[in-house]
This record gives C-alpha cells, sequence and structure tokens, in this order.
C-alpha cells in the first residue's frame, strides 16, 4: 500500500463529510487512472475539478451561515418594530 | 490596553460580518432557475457519453454554466454565490475544451466529469434555494 493510499483510507474514516467525499473521489480517480481507464492528462484535469469542488464546498457552506444570520437579524428586527 | 484592543478588533469583525449578512443579495428565481438547468442537463447528459451525439451535451451544459455564471456575477453582495458559480463554469469549460482539442475523450472521464457537475451545481442549488426572500 503506497503512502497515498493509506493517507486516504484514513481520510475516507475521518468525521467531516466533505472530507470524506473528497478522498472517496479521489480514490476512484486512482483506481480509473491505474486501470487505463482515463488518461494522465484527463486524470489531472480531474482532480483539479475535486480542488474546484472543495472550493464550491466552502463557500456554500459560508452562504448558508450568512442566510441563517440574516433570519435572525431580520426577525430581532421585527421584534424590535413590534414592542416600538 | 491589548486585551482591549482585541476585544474591539474581535467586535469590529463580527459587525461587519453582521452588516454583510444583513446586506446580502435575496433569493433570485433567474438565479434558481439557471443552477436547475445546468444540474437536470448534466444529469441527462451522464448517461450519454458513449453516444456520438454527445458534443451537443456538453456544448448545452458548457453554455448554461457561463450564463449562469455571468447571470450572478453582477448581483452586489453576492460573493459566495460568484464564487460558486465561477468554478463551476469551470469545471465545464475543461470538459468543452477537451471534447474541442482531442480526438478521443474516455467515457469515464465523461461520465465522472459530468457527475461532478451535477453534483455541484446540485450543492449550489441548495444554498441558493435558502437565500432570504
Amino acid at each position: 500500500m503506497s503512502t497515498v493510499d493509506v493517507k486516504l483510507a484514513e481520510l475516507v474514516g475521518c468525521d467531516n463529510t466533505n472530507v470524506v467525499a473528497f478522498a472517496k473521489q479521489a480514490a476512484e480517480l486512482k483506481t480509473l487512472v491505474e486501470s487505463k481507464a482515463i488518461t494522465k492528462g484527463e486524470y489531472e484535469e480531474l482532480v483539479n475539478d475535486l480542488k474546484r469542488t472543495q472550493v464550491i464546498a466552502s463557500a456554500a457552506d459560508d452562504l448558508a451561515v450568512k442566510s441563517a444570520i440574516h433570519e435572525v437579524l431580520v426577525g430581532i428586527e421585527t421584534a424590535a418594530t413590534a414592542l416600538l | 490596553m491589548r486585551k482591549i484592543l482585541l476585544v474591539s478588533l474581535i467586535a469590529l469583525l463580527s459587525s461587519c460580518a453582521l452588516i454583510d449578512a444583513y446586506r446580502m443579495a435575496k433569493f433570485d428565481n433567474n438565479e434558481y432557475m439557471l443552477v436547475n438547468r445546468v444540474r437536470t442537463q448534466a444529469s441527462i447528459a451522464v448517461d450519454l457519453c458513449e453516444s456520438p451525439k454527445i458534443k451537443q451535451s456538453v456544448d448545452k451544459v458548457y453554455a448554461s454554466s457561463l450564463e449562469l455564471k455571468n447571470y450572478s456575477a453582477s448581483i452586489p453582495e453576492n460573493q459566495e454565490t460568484i464564487k460558486m458559480t465561477a468554478e463551476l463554469a469551470e469545471i465545464a469549460k475543461g470538459l468543452n475544451e477537451r471534447y474541442d482539442n482531442t480526438n478521443e475523450v474516455s467515457p469515464a472521464y465523461c461520465k465522472v466529469k459530468f457527475k461532478s457537475i451535477e453534483n455541484n451545481a446540485s450543492t449550489i442549488q441548495k444554498v441558493i434555494g435558502a437565500k432570504p426572500r
């Protein structure tokens, strides 16, 4: 088992769902390139896509938090208006 | 003195985050429709990877992802969506360029690529759909 395989196996066992999905996809890509189902160039592009997927997941988390904060602020504003 | 500065800095940063959240871009029907289109087209295309007509689906998904990116780009207070749609368009661009520049594209690559576009569009759709009304 190579160092990369060991690291991927560790990541698959972690608690964070985003990290687990990332590790599973990386392992799948490694299998595909090793079995020559995809070329080296295609493999490199798909690995870059995994990085882009992480950026999307992170921005999606930020947006979800922002939306939740917005709802709370609007709730406070509405309550304050009702009291005044 | 250092503690006061630290507390003031934390308060300032928190208030900026609150102002950002208060002023954020609201739910937009068109933005939601465009991301749904990308997701739907990719989910249909994934089963056509071994068909000779696949290039039509590649063109459609690339055009839709570009349309979504361009649409969200000029909406004020929309930073996270702009970042997500730009990354999604880059993923679709890679697929389009490969079909334009390479004679043979692996069916496995095509399937992984469309699946990636579908999953990422689904992630974006979920958070865009939950934007405040």
